[in-house]
């Protein structure tokens, strides 16, 4: 089992934060058949994992969720509702910059009240829909073992919990709560090789089954005066159609889409809006990968390789052009994607 | 008071700035400055305000308040009794000085305890891969208030990246995806719920 006491942070200047991140995990890995724990069999695996993605889109429920990395603390306050076949959502930044977002369906509106911008983006709605699910989810049992670690308690509500464990070192582990009634998710933690903690997302605080009120995503939604409105709009391409690809792939993982963007907002003429990056995103299943190429611009990039949180990232030029990769992977995943990436033209 | 050997103000300034990130070599210098001169005191502060424009679009802090703080821990450092000096901030070249009293000396630390300690909340980490951008003075905050022992030693952090800006439009653009995932929401929504900056 773990413990993990954590973090407290103070803004600014007071700011010191202290993280106490002990973990006890026995690792049973090395024990092979001696130390398998109680084992979610294939079929009860795909049953939980089925009904903790079902939770997730199909439920209403509205709660606070804190994300701890680092012993940096982020909470929000959210809520999603399902009707029939419309989905709804809300979430408030509780700290730092005052930022909300509020989705319909595949429409995203992420707003910054201080700064009075609203971004509008279209997203992949391939989640959505469980019919969608099984293939990413067999490609995630060939990755990892989803092992039973019994029960729990999260946010004052029982869980079930249990062990993605990968079955090579290109990726996390992660550790799941799920709530017994509903499947729903209570407290993820991405876990590195060795057992830390490298982050960990859950509700403090959840209610499950709240009554549906659409209206509370749709009318801010709808009320955008004063905010200078930035739209995103990836536009849908393939690796090889930029001339690009990867001369060796990367274990476990596919490639699942491929867009040219600006990372820039619309209007921010001053650093060059018109710079398109290609994103490359590749997924195991379980987590993804994004492989970001753009023009290099020595003032601007600078090498380099770290964390936040879970999430790592790798900067570094190749030729004239300059490549980000990014995932909740360890470094060495992403070396290998760099290492791969080759120019076609 | 200040019975040290006045020091010329540019040097005292490089002292500061290299101090921010990170190079103790000159302490001296910008632990002296910092005591007795109130520009360095201001130029150290508006350092750290520059290091954090920087970092992030996230900032509408009042420099004013920071100054009161600043200030205010100086009037109160003033005020503390000294027990004890802590020996871990023992230089040593300490020893090298005999013609220093000691009662100055525990005044000096008292001040460098609190000024260490503003440091340490401060933390200054640069940018750059391994060939690294060495001579880049520009001051660059991380993200999380650790002192630099514990952020060498803490877990996850493999190397010299800051949370700015400019990481945020990735991670922003990374996030989007998050349900490509067979867990999808709300593991998606939870892993999003981090912050990100809007461009300016």
């Amino acid at each position: 089992m773990q413990r993990v006491a954590a973090t407290s942070r103070l803004r600014r200047l007071l700011a010191v934060a202290v993280t106490a991140a002990t973990v006890l995990w026995p690792l049973s890995g090395q024990a092979g058949a001696t130390a398998v724990p109680p084992a979610a069999t294939g079929a009860d695996a795909r049953n939980w994992l089925q009904r903790i993605h079902n939770a997730a889109s199909q439920r209403n429920y509205q709660g606070t969720l804190v994300v701890t990395a680092n012993g940096s603390v982020s909470s929000s306050r959210m809520a999603h509702y399902c009707e029939g076949k419309q989905y709804y959502e809300r979430i408030d930044m509780l700290d730092g910059q005052p930022q909300r977002v509020y989705r319909h369906n595949d429409q995203v509106l992420t707003l910054w009240p201080a700064a009075k911008v609203a971004r509008i983006e279209q997203r992949d709605v391939v989640a959505l829909f469980p019919a969608v699910l099984s293939g990413s989810e067999d490609q995630l049992f060939e990755r990892y073992d989803m092992l039973a670690e019994g029960g729990d308690r999260v946010a004052g509500l029982d869980a079930a919990v249990f062990l993605l464990r990968p079955r090579d070192t290109h990726r996390f582990a992660q550790r799941l709560w799920a709530e017994q009634g509903s499947g729903l998710l209570l407290r993820a933690d991405v876990l590195s090789p060795d057992g830390r903690v490298l982050e960990t997302a859950a509700f403090s605080e959840v209610t499950i089954g709240v009554k549906a009120q659409p209206e509370s995503v749709l009318v801010p939604m709808k009320k955008l005066d004063g905010y200078r409105l930035v739209r995103d709009t990836p536009q849908r391409t393939a690796l090889e159609t930029e001339g690009w690809r990867l001369k060796a792939p990367v274990a476990g993982f596919n490639q699942v889409s491929c867009v040219k963007r600006s990372l820039e907002p619309a209007g921010d003429g001053e650093r060059g809006a018109s710079a398109d990056v290609l994103q490359a995103i590749f997924s195991d299943g379980l987590t993804h990968v994004s492989v970001f190429i753009e023009p290099y611009r020595p003032e601007r990039h600078r090498a380099g390789a770290g964390a936040v949180g879970a999430t790592h990232t790798l900067m570094q030029p190749l030729g004239p052009h300059w490549v980000t990769v990014m995932g909740d992977v360890p470094m060495g995943t992403l070396k290998q994607f760099a290492a791969a990436l080759e120019r076609l033209r | 008071m200040n019975r040290d050997v006045p020091t010329d103000p540019g040097q005292q300034r490089q002292a500061l700035s290299a101090l921010m990130d990170g190079d103790g070599s000159a302490a001296d210098d910008a632990l002296r400055g910092w005591r007795d001169d109130a520009r360095a005191r201001a130029d150290w502060h508006a350092y750290h305000l520059i290091g954090e424009l920087m970092r992030s679009d996230d900032v509408q802090c009042a420099p004013l308040h920071d100054a009161q703080f600043l200030s205010g821990l100086r009037v109160r450092l003033a005020l503390e009794p000294v027990v004890l000096a802590p020996a871990a901030l023992t230089r040593p070249d300490a020893s090298a000085r005999p013609g220093r009293s000691s009662r100055t000396w525990v005044r000096s630390m008292a001040v460098a305890a609190g000024f260490a300690a503003v440091a340490g909340v401060l933390v200054v980490m640069r940018p750059g891969g391994p060939e690294g951008a060495a001579q880049d003075r520009s001051p660059l905050l991380a993200n999380q208030g650790v002192a630099p022992s514990a952020s060498a030693a803490a877990p996850g952090t493999e190397g010299r990246l800051i949370r700015s800006a400019e990481l945020d439009r990735y991670l922003a653009a990374h996030r989007q995806y998050n349900n490509t995932s067979a867990l999808a929401a709300p593991g998606g929504v939870l892993r999003n719920a981090a912050a990100t900056a809007p461009g300016r």
